[in-house]
């Protein structure tokens, strides 16, 4: 070999022999840090394992940390929904709201603040708008009545449906064309007329035409299908099915039992399907979820070995996540197959609740339990690959939603009876302070915020950016707006001069509002754009302007 | 003595005057900006003294008069009558036919055009009046169609209690004028620039609420360059702030939108600026500074009960140019507060500076042209404030003497004031601004009221005599005083 060629051949061994050596191009071992991204647990450190292609920390007993697992005897989990339920109602560019005492509603334009007030029935209780459109469809609980209010320019046209029975409910199809009012018993006042417990008018708003229905037993709520062919509602007995193609006057809604034993209707949980196709529930004391083909009508037990304490659908409907606590486990079960149900083992873990993302990629689990010495925890599922990692949380967990693109969940924390006092150790200080935390479902990063007051009221955007949060405690002066960033996780807070009452977005101005009390009314706007530098712009005594004349 | 009785039975057979044989009735003097003038309802007509040429002057009316107003330039009497008329004396007169007999006058800034309207609990007048009548004059134009408009307020069982006129300005894509009728529990809006126009009425409260909120204020301003105008009311604890839309039609009243901003207390006095709101909230001692935007407040201790805000511009101590200032004051208070407007919302506390006065303030006058002001204690002191230094000094009165009105001189060079039961009886004190040195002298007997004629640079002392006796003092030249009795009788037999 000539010296040259020698030469290029040690070139080119040493160029081997560094991509031998493992390129550190590569190179994924090594400490393996939480957020580094992976595809397995190997290429994570020590403690660390892949979770949603992420390394994240355990440690050494992460997954299987707290005492035996305990069944029987404990107390059933009592999630707090934290989902707004915005008694004012948005539409494209107004946000409308029932002013019982005037007999109107009043609506508000999210740019300008102009407000108008719009006479209706008597006592408007319940006002619902199609997203996106400035038409209003109003409950008026004294009359007895449905009005349709249509912008026309700058005037509104209405419209005027009587009701055949006295209700206090109602909801808008997502269509727009019905509305379906009934008795919620539980929103019935003292002296109220709530004979009507199985009844509901279906208010065709094109036609003008108002059918009576007759339902299963105290209906508390309504679900549409994704077809849009029908209305289910949940009853006592059952499921309810309308069909909207042939509402006929003075007709028995189809009624489909969702236990097993018709005497184990009440206390239920129960889901429907998106397309309407099957519902889910629990009931006490029975081993498993029962599932019902609505249109075969026939409930089956699908066995789970232990009593459910908590059913969520994923969100393509075909499979439910059943919280099995006193097993230690959560089950997968297939709606049309239930007997191929998949189990994940949580052993050590007695978590009893569970909040799906809305893309169906990661449920997180928890238990609103306290229990003495254990340290509170929320684990991610991985619905995908079954993978799961625990996560301490500072404080018990009252409820978890997640935002719509399920990249990170609110935690919303319960707190302990006494006064917040940093003398008597964080741990007191915090489990006696009202707060929520926000995690991240990538790199499970938790960020713990105390509040004045038990949050409430919480409304994620529609793209998942930002989410608000309801403090008020008139006894201690404290009423405010929390404004959530979910990119940075920062949290900037608002006062109100007011507490609040309802919060909730209008897309397409990109501003928030809040309702607060206030007698002659009062509402504020937040632009989302830029918190940094948005002003909350206030309007109050807008019922007031329905008295300029 | 045939004779004799022969020429008394022709004296008795001569015409008489009528109001010779009535009582004069005087009533007044009112100031004007080189007169003063009285109405002698006996008569009926006006008198109008000149103190420079020292002479009397009467203008007849039509009928009895009920009460009198001078133009805001001081120039001229708007006189009313039992008739339902009124008669403007100025460089002419002039009658205009009302429609009923009112008892007030509210100018517009213009110095021409007034609403006339019924004072709330006149003692005089009809036996039965509509006070929602109301009747809307252009004294630069002589009586005709359109002018006055009469017209009749909607009502909502309230009795009017004042009226407001706020500048000429234009306001929803047209120019207008815009007057303010206030009611309890409501006001009623008019464009005077359209006066036949429906007024929009505005109301205050919920139709079920059964509390007593009556606007005693309202404040022209400015939201985010929407013309607006803030309404204070006794009874609320909340600005009414009403903003008009960019458009409305011009020959129409534009309808406000209302937002109510929260003052933190019940407002005594309110002040607006482009961008915020400023409430003297009385008793509470407090002041909130109000975003009209975002309806946001800081309500600022200030350490003392504060019911009028005073505002003034001055440099800056820190060289940061003008400023915006206010002296906060409060009938009865014993302390009166400097505050920095434009600081009291960031630096709160900091931007007050109460001062501790010995007695409880009566009144309190700006001096023009300079930033200090006089004010009036209940212990019958004189107090000149000093705005730039921040500074009260006080004059005292001789024991036994009490402090009667109190008038500035235009110029804002001396302040002058009555006084009573002092050594000499009755004095005319003057206190030099500049130097803070009081001068009196004695006037002959007791002295009711004290006037200030800008134009003809004269004090008119009123003396309260029926037949007119006063007392006229060049300002600056106390001691050249001069004293006229029976004023209103000169030339009575002379016509």
């Amino acid at each position: 070999m000539s010296r040259t060629s020698g030469l290029w051949l040690a070139l080119l061994l040493v160029a081997c022999g560094d991509d031998g050596m493992g390129g550190a191009a590569e190179d994924r071992s090594g400490d393996g840090a939480g957020g580094d991204a992976c595809f397995s647990n190997d290429e994570c450190g020590n403690g660390y394992v892949c979770f949603r292609n992420q390394c994240v920390f355990q440690g050494g007993g992460g997954g299987e940390g707290g005492g035996a697992g305990g069944a029987g005897g404990a107390p059933p989990e009592e999630e707090v929904e934290t989902a707004a339920f915005s008694a004012p109602a948005v539409g494209r560019h107004h946000v409308w709201v029932a002013n019982p005492a005037q007999d109107a509603v009043v609506r508000i334009h999210a740019g300008t603040l102009a407000v108008s007030r719009v006479a209706v029935g008597d006592e408007p209780t319940v006002v619902q708008t199609r997203p996106g459109h400035d038409r209003a469809v109003v409950l008026n609980r004294g009359s007895d009545e449905v009005t349709l209010v249509a912008i026309e320019g700058a005037a509104e046209q209405l419209a005027f449906f009587p009701l055949p029975h006295h209700f206090n409910a109602m909801a808008l199809h997502p269509a727009g064309r019905f509305a379906f009012c009934w008795l919620d018993l539980d929103q019935v006042r003292p002296g109220e007329d709530a004979s009507a417990l199985q009844d509901v008018a279906v208010v065709d708003l094109v036609d003008g035409k108002v059918h009576p229905v007759v339902v299963g037993f105290r209906p508390s709520r309504v679900v549409f299908p994704s077809d849009g062919g029908r209305a289910l509602f949940v009853t006592e007995d059952g499921v309810s099915i309308i069909d909207l193609a042939n509402l006929e006057q003075g007709h028995i809604a189809t009624t489909v039992p969702v236990a097993v034993d018709v005497f184990a209707h009440a206390d239920r949980e129960v889901l429907v399907t998106p397309d309407g196709r099957y519902a889910v529930s629990r009931g006490p004391g029975e081993p498993g979820v029962t599932i019902v083909d609505l249109e075969e009508g026939t409930p089956r037990l699908a066995g789970l070995g232990a009593e459910p304490t908590d059913i969520d659908l994923l969100p393509d409907g075909g499979e439910v996540l059943v919280m099995l606590r006193s097993a230690e486990r959560a089950a997968r079960v297939p709606i049309a197959d239930p007997a191929s149900a998949t189990f994940t083992d949580l052993p050590g873990q007695r978590l009893g609740s569970a909040a799906v993302s809305p893309d169906g990629a990661v449920a997180v689990l928890f238990t609103t339990v306290a229990r003495e010495g254990e340290i509170p925890r929320v684990t991610l599922l991985d619905l995908a690959t079954g993978d799961h990692v625990a996560r301490p949380v500072r404080k018990v967990v009252a409820g978890v939603s997640v935002d719509p693109t399920g990249r990170v969940a609110y935690v919303l924390h319960a707190k302990k009876e006494g006064e917040p006092d940093p003398a008597l150790g964080e741990d007191e200080f915090l489990a006696r302070s009202h707060g929520f935390s926000l995690l991240d479902l990538r790199t499970a990063f938790t960020r713990l915020a105390t509040t004045a007051a038990a949050p409430t009221g919480l409304t994620f955007t529609a793209d998942g950016t930002r989410a608000l949060v309801l403090l008020s405690n008139p006894a201690r002066g404290v009423a405010a707006l929390e404004h959530l960033d979910l990119t940075t996780f920062d949290v900037r807070t608002y006062e109100l001069g007011s507490p609040p009452e309802f919060a909730g977005v209008v897309p397409e101005l990109g501003r928030a509002f809040v309702t607060q009390a206030h007698p002659e009314g009062r509402i504020s706007f937040l632009e989302l754009d830029a918190p940094e530098t948005a002003r909350l712009v206030t309007v109050s005594g807008y019922a007031l302007n329905g008295r300029i004349e | 003595m045939r004779r004799l009785l022969l020429g008394l039975l022709l004296l008795a057979g001569c015409d008489r005057a009528g109001y010779l044989d009535r009582p004069l009735g005087a009533s007044g003097p009112y100031a004007l900006e080189a007169r003063a003038a009285w109405l002698l309802a006996g008569e009926p007509a006006v008198a109008f003294y000149d103190p420079v040429a020292d002479d009397l002057t009467r203008a007849a009316l039509d009928a009895d008069p009920v009460a009198a107003v001078p133009t805001a330039d001081g120039t001229a009497l708007l006189v009313l009558d039992a008739a339902g008329g009124a008669t403007w004396i100025g460089a002419e007169t002039r009658r205009y036919d009302l429609g009923a007999s009112f008892t007030a006058v509210t100018w517009a800034p213009d110095g021409h055009t007034a609403i006339v309207h019924h004072a709330p609990g006149a003692a005089s007048g009809p036996l039965i009046t509509n006070p929602n009548q109301i009747a809307i004059l252009d004294v630069a134009r002589p009586a005709g169609e359109g002018n006055p408009v009469r017209r009749t307020l909607r009502s909502f069982g309230a009795v009017p209690r004042s009226v407001v006129i706020a500048p000429a300005a234009r306001v929803a894509g047209a120019e207008r004028q815009l007057a303010w009728v206030l009611s309890e529990r409501y006001l009623a809006l008019l464009d005077l620039a359209a006066p036949t126009a429906r007024e929009v009425i505005v109301h205050l409260t919920l139709a079920e609420d059964a509390r007593e909120v009556v606007p005693a204020q309202v404040v022209a301003g400015e939201i985010e360059g929407r013309a607006a105008a803030f309404v204070r009311a006794q009874g609320s604890q909340d600005v009414f702030a009403l903003t008009f839309p960019d458009e409305a039609a011009p020959d129409a009243v534009p309808r406000p939108s209302l937002n109510l901003l929260p003052a933190g207390g019940e407002p005594s006095d309110l002040l607006a600026d482009a961008e915020r709101v400023f409430t003297a909230n009385g008793r509470a001692g407090t002041v909130a500074v109000l975003d009209p935007v975002t309806g946001r407040r800081r309500v600022v201790d200030v350490g003392a009960p504060v019911a009028r805000i005073l505002p003034f511009t001055a440099p800056r101590a820190d060289g940061e140019g003008e400023g915006r200032f206010a002296l906060l004051w409060a009938p009865g208070g014993e302390a009166v507060v400097f505050a920095d407007l434009d600081r009291l919302e960031l630096r709160a506390g900091q931007a007050v500076t109460p001062l501790r006065l010995e007695g409880r303030v009566v009144e309190v006058a700006p001096l023009p042209g300079r930033r200090g002001a006089a004010a009036r204690l209940e212990n019958d002191r004189l107090v000149l404030l000093d705005f730039d230094d921040r500074t009260a000094t006080p004059l005292v009165l001789a024991g036994g003497a009490s402090l009667g009105p109190m008038r500035v001189d235009p110029d804002g060079d001396r302040v002058y004031a009555l006084v009573q039961g002092g050594p000499d009886g009755a004095a005319l004190v003057t206190v030099g601004v500049e130097t803070g040195a009081p001068t009196s002298v004695a006037l002959r007997s007791g002295a009711r009221d004290l006037l200030v004629l800008p134009a003809a640079r004269r004090l008119l002392i009123d003396h309260g005599k029926q037949t007119g006796e006063i007392t006229v003092v060049p300002m600056g030249a106390a001691g050249e005083a001069t004293e006229r009795s029976n004023l209103l009788l000169e030339g009575m037999f002379d016509r």
